[in-house]
């Protein structure tokens, strides 16, 4: 069908001869596609993104104590000091790390799994994709039950099987809080890579395959020879997609533990959160999440940065 | 140009069904907004099938027949809920009219002037001497009353009879002493926690503060000019009591008095569980009576004054109504409030709990609770949303991070100071509590 | 063919074994939930739980079903979700059209990288400044505060996945079209959308999930309970009824299984719709 579509074309071809006209009307065309999605980003995310911005210099509460004067980078110094923000960029940073990671080997093995041409994969499919579903405040919820110490499910397992004296709160002790967050947003989060991953695999030829199995590669050499390679696109993009997502989450947290017990699960947005909110302290608030928008940045901005040499590098070779 | 045409028809298209939507939106407001109809927002934190809910929706629907302009609409949600809705809305400016709340809030609301003088309508009102007037006084700010009391929430030490007589044991502990000395012993008899207590949430400050006052403290004193300051870092003897507390949660935990998982229970956990026969001793609220009643597993109770240990204190919950300033309809707000102070709520829902000096009750709930209030400690009016969050902690830092008492004691005295000069609240004299 | 039967046989073996582990890790949450959705209170507060239910009952998913909002907030995401997934789509199907053809003028490359940065906004961060425009626009406690929220908030990656779907559609296509005197606008409705199935079909669906699982917004946004979405209301639900696990997990399920279906129901689709994004982007 393509074949036959590029022999018309080559029949009559019209681009670039029509002139400017035609490009200041695609031009406009293309300004027009853009225009609503351009208005919905200035009203909801650029505005109020400047009044955070603008709020982070100044002294504002949100029950007007604050008189709303200039009081410089006070806020940000004051967030720095704050006794909970270097625990809270660590947990931010754990939380992150070992979600993503944990997501992609899971992801990556389930992709493999389904990849192969066995009975009964659609099935598979269908059960793998379910915990992306759950809406994260209902994982939680669920999680939140399995693992309660009195009648948990978890709990009276790992109890039975020897390995714990007794029920532990696996939500309510300080050591353990984060990691069983992590644990639950990996099995929410997972299966997104999983079919990204599964797609991308379904469109490595198989001839290439094919060819290194007759060069007497085995299974674990293709692997680490072939598919990898070919998924790097498809996972630099997946990875850092969800290093930012995650890094930015504040539902999962906050509906399991609240940042709690005693902030040591506490990331960057659930502590904004407690800034605006509880202690409504708008300033503070502003100024970390001013913060962690410019940690966004940078991180972005060293990434573009690497692909742009990255591809040079290529094409100087 | 056909095709500028098209493309303008369909965003025309996307501008239509987006003013559509806009305009249901505008039409589902107007129709509960006009005609001469007025509706009163009222915000609530009722636990789901409880009798405050049952005798609350009974009282406004009676309220809706006498008034047939008014309608009430009344919206539940959990206490943390209702806090984020609240500050947000008043942020906002569209506060509802009314809305029931912690004590704990008071001063923030006041502070913002979030909250309507009630003092006119308070004066005309025939009823108004049969409030307390101790009540009455702590809601009144600058002579002008701010909140009217729906309960008051005085804590006792509510005790499961049958755990304690299978324990052995003759009756309460009077001391914390005491109490410390029956957890072994409960729990070997009977293999249940003698005590229960609740380390997050809104309750964990309550209980806090009402151990700090135990054992003579407060969190701030004022220094007469209405600005306070936390003594305890300038005074060693008051810093070894406040260590003491803290010792004494710790010491909760490490003789086994109460069950390890006490130290994130919430409330709901709290109660529900002493109301389940799972521990046998709580210090807790007079709708603990509903509570129970409905668990009905625990048939044998007793009712006796909090433990003390330097002197006799217990926490003294004002639970307020807070109508807001912003309110377009305060005479109706008003009578609504009324309508929630009258004799049929208060004693359907609040019997053992009114604010109303006529409203007692019989029974060993009336007189486990006779007598709490002139030993009831209150929260300072200052602004409290980063101080109850710091109590919290600090009860966390000593049973979850084992932290040492007296630096608990220490850092929580700093961060009180730390709350009341970012709110301009702090006293720059040297006070010294009696 | 080279590899022996029986490296073969254990390839497939290690396979099932794999996917079964991941099927179990994958649903036990769920068949937890629906078991202690069956139980009677008492059997909920078993120290020792365990899967056999003594006496199975439906009186929890009565209870949830008729006591509570429950059914008035699955109303109200369906609503929000199904008209956000739409205007998210609409929007996105132009700008990924412009993004895929047009990205040589510097406007539309702006909307780009408005759209990527966007995408690294904390949403807790906006939340004060866009309840005070919600506000200001008169749709704060009305739906539209939330679809318009979901709506821009999805936006950005329903055009990056229907701008590497569009990419991979031969230019040639549409250049015949136009010869046919097809605006761009029918050309797109006509040539390009059929042919996009899957990517729209998928592209909608991420739209939709997203708007389902949003928590912060509908949380803040709504107060009026006839208003509330599913999840606030459902963590509504636990501090409310928190020793009720037995209405919450009814509750849970009752709100997961519609949304399961549909997805086993349109899944084909999504892997589909990922592997044409996949080829190209």
């Amino acid at each position: 069908m393509r074949a036959s579509i590029r022999k018309d074309a080559q029949v009559q071809p019209l681009s670039r001869k029509e002139g400017p006209s035609r490009e200041t009307k695609a031009k406009r065309i293309a300004y027009l596609f853009v225009l609503p999605v351009f208005v919905f980003f200035l009203v909801i995310v650029a505005y109020p993104l400047l009044s955070v911005i603008w709020d982070s210099f100044h002294d504002k509460n949100l029950l007007n104590t604050g008189d709303g004067s200039f009081v410089g980078l006070a806020n940000y110094v004051e967030v720095i000091r704050s006794e909970y923000f270097v625990q809270a960029a660590v947990n931010t940073s754990i939380w992150t790390i070992l979600s993503v990671a944990g997501e992609y080997v899971l992801g990556i093995i389930a992709a493999l799994a389904l990849a192969q041409g066995i009975r009964g994969r659609a099935i598979f499919r269908g059960i793998i994709i379910i915990p992306w579903v759950v809406p994260v405040v209902v994982a939680g919820l669920t999680w939140t039950w399995m693992l309660t110490p009195d009648y948990g499910v978890l709990n009276s397992w790992l109890v039975k099987l020897g390995l714990l004296d007794e029920p532990f709160y696996f939500l309510g002790e300080p050591d353990t809080a984060l990691l069983s967050i992590i644990i639950v947003n990996i099995w929410r989060s997972f299966p997104f890579y999983t079919i990204t991953l599964l797609a991308a695999l379904q469109s490595i030829p198989r001839d290439i395959y094919e060819a290194a199995a007759l060069d007497g590669i085995g299974p674990i050499g293709r692997f680490f020879k072939i598919t990898l390679p070919q998924l790097k696109g498809v996972s630099i993009v997946l990875v850092m997609i969800h290093i930012i997502w995650t890094s930015i989450n504040f539902d999962f947290i906050w509906v399991m533990t609240e940042g709690g017990p005693v902030h040591s699960s506490e990331t960057l947005p659930i502590m904004i959160y407690r800034f605006a909110m509880q202690e409504l302290n708008i300033g503070l608030a502003s100024a970390l999440a001013s913060l962690l928008l410019a940690f966004m940045i940078i991180g972005f901005m060293m990434y573009y940065l690497y692909l742009n040499r990255e591809s040079d590098h290529r094409e100087g070779m | 140009m056909i095709l500028m045409k098209k493309g303008l028809r369909l965003l025309m298209y996307s501008v239509i069904i987006a003013s559509l939507l806009v305009g249901c939106s505008a039409n589902e407001k107007s129709v509960s907004g006009s005609e001469d109809q007025i509706v009163l927002d009222f915000w609530t934190a009722w636990g789901p099938d409880s009798r405050e809910e049952e005798v609350g929706l009974k009282v406004i629907a009676d309220f809706e027949k006498e008034h047939p302009n008014i309608e009430v609409n009344v919206q539940v949600m959990t206490f943390d809920m209702l806090y984020d809705n609240i500050i947000t809305s008043i942020n906002a400016g569209n506060a509802p009219d009314i809305s029931w709340g912690l004590g704990e809030w008071f001063s923030d609301l006041n502070h913002a002037d979030a909250l309507l003088n009630l003092t006119p309508y308070y004066e005309d009102w025939e009823d108004k001497d049969l409030i307390y007037d101790n009540v009455i006084k702590a809601l009144t700010v600058n002579e002008e009353l701010k909140a009217l009391p729906n309960y008051l929430g005085n804590r006792a030490l509510l005790y499961n009879k049958d755990i304690l007589n299978e324990a052995g044991l003759e009756g309460p502990p009077k001391t914390w002493k005491e109490l410390i000395a029956m957890g072994p012993i409960i729990k070997e008899k009977t293999g249940k926690y003698a005590f229960g207590i609740s380390g997050t949430g809104v309750r964990a400050p309550q209980e806090l503060i009402m151990y700090l006052a135990q054992n003579d403290l407060q969190l701030a004193v004022e220094d007469g000019s209405g600005k306070f300051k936390n003594t305890w870092n300038e005074n060693p003897e008051e810093l070894r009591r406040a260590a003491e507390v803290f010792q004494f949660y710790k010491t909760l935990l490490q003789d086994g008095v109460i069950d390890p998982n006490g130290r994130s229970w919430g409330h709901q956990e709290e109660d529900t569980n002493f109301s389940l026969g799972q521990y046998a001793m709580v210090i807790n609220g007079a709708w603990m009576e509903d509570t129970i009643e409905e668990a009905g597993v625990v048939d044998n109770l007793g009712i006796a004054p909090p433990p003390e240990n330097a002197s006799k204190a217990t926490y003294l919950e004002i639970s307020p109504y807070y109508i807001f300033k912003d309110t377009e309809h305060p005479e109706e707000a008003w009578e609504l409030i009324k309508a929630m102070l009258g004799e049929e709520y208060q004693e359907g829902a609040n019997l053992y709990k009114s604010p109303r000096k006529d409203i007692k009750g019989e029974g060993v709930w009336a007189e486990g609770y006779d007598g709490l209030t002139e030993i009831g400690a209150v929260f300072p009016q200052v602004s409290l949303g980063k101080v109850t969050n710091d109590m919290t902690d600090a009860v966390g830092r000593v049973l979850l991070l084992e932290e040492d008492p007296e630096k608990t004691a220490s850092w929580l005295g700093e961060e009180i100071n730390k709350s009341l000069e970012a709110n301009g609240q702090l006293s720059e004299n040297a006070v010294r509590s009696e | 063919m080279v590899e022996s039967k029986r490296s073969k046989r254990v390839q497939k073996l290690v396979t099932y074994v794999v996917l079964i582990a991941f099927s179990l890790f994958c649903l036990f949450p769920f068949l937890w939930m629906v078991i202690t959705a069956l139980k009677p209170a008492e059997e909920v507060r078993s120290t020792t739980p365990s899967f056999f239910i003594e006496n199975p009952t439906f009186e929890n998913f009565l209870h949830v079903f008729w006591n509570t909002g429950f059914l008035t907030y699955f109303k109200n995401s369906l609503l929000v979700g199904v008209t956000a997934t739409v205007l998210a789509l609409l929007f996105s199907i132009f700008s990924a059209y412009a993004l895929s053809r047009f990205m040589r003028f510097k406007g539309v490359k702006l909307v780009s990288v408005t759209m990527i940065l966007s995408q690294m906004v904390p949403p807790v961060l906006l939340l004060v400044p866009l309840y005070i425009i919600m506000m200001r626009l008169g749709f704060l406690n009305s739906h539209i505060s939330l679809i318009v929220a979901y709506t821009t908030f999805t936006i950005p990656l329903c055009t990056f996945m229907l701008t590497s779907f569009f990419s991979s559609i031969p230019i040639e296509l549409e250049e015949a079209a136009e010869i046919d005197g097809c605006s761009k606008v029918g050309m797109i409705l006509r040539v390009i959308l059929p042919i996009s199935i899957p990517g729209i079909v998928s592209t909608s669906l991420f739209a939709f999930v997203n708007a389902w699982n949003e928590f912060m917004f509908g949380y803040v946004f709504i107060n009026d309970d006839s208003l509330r979405t599913l999840t606030p209301g459902l963590s509504l639900f636990k501090g409310l009824y928190t020793t009720d696990w037995g209405s919450i997990m009814s509750a849970s399920v009752m709100s997961v299984l519609p949304v399961v279906i549909l997805f086993l129901y349109l899944q084909k689709f999504l892997v589909e719709g990922m592997t044409a994004g996949a080829v190209k982007g």
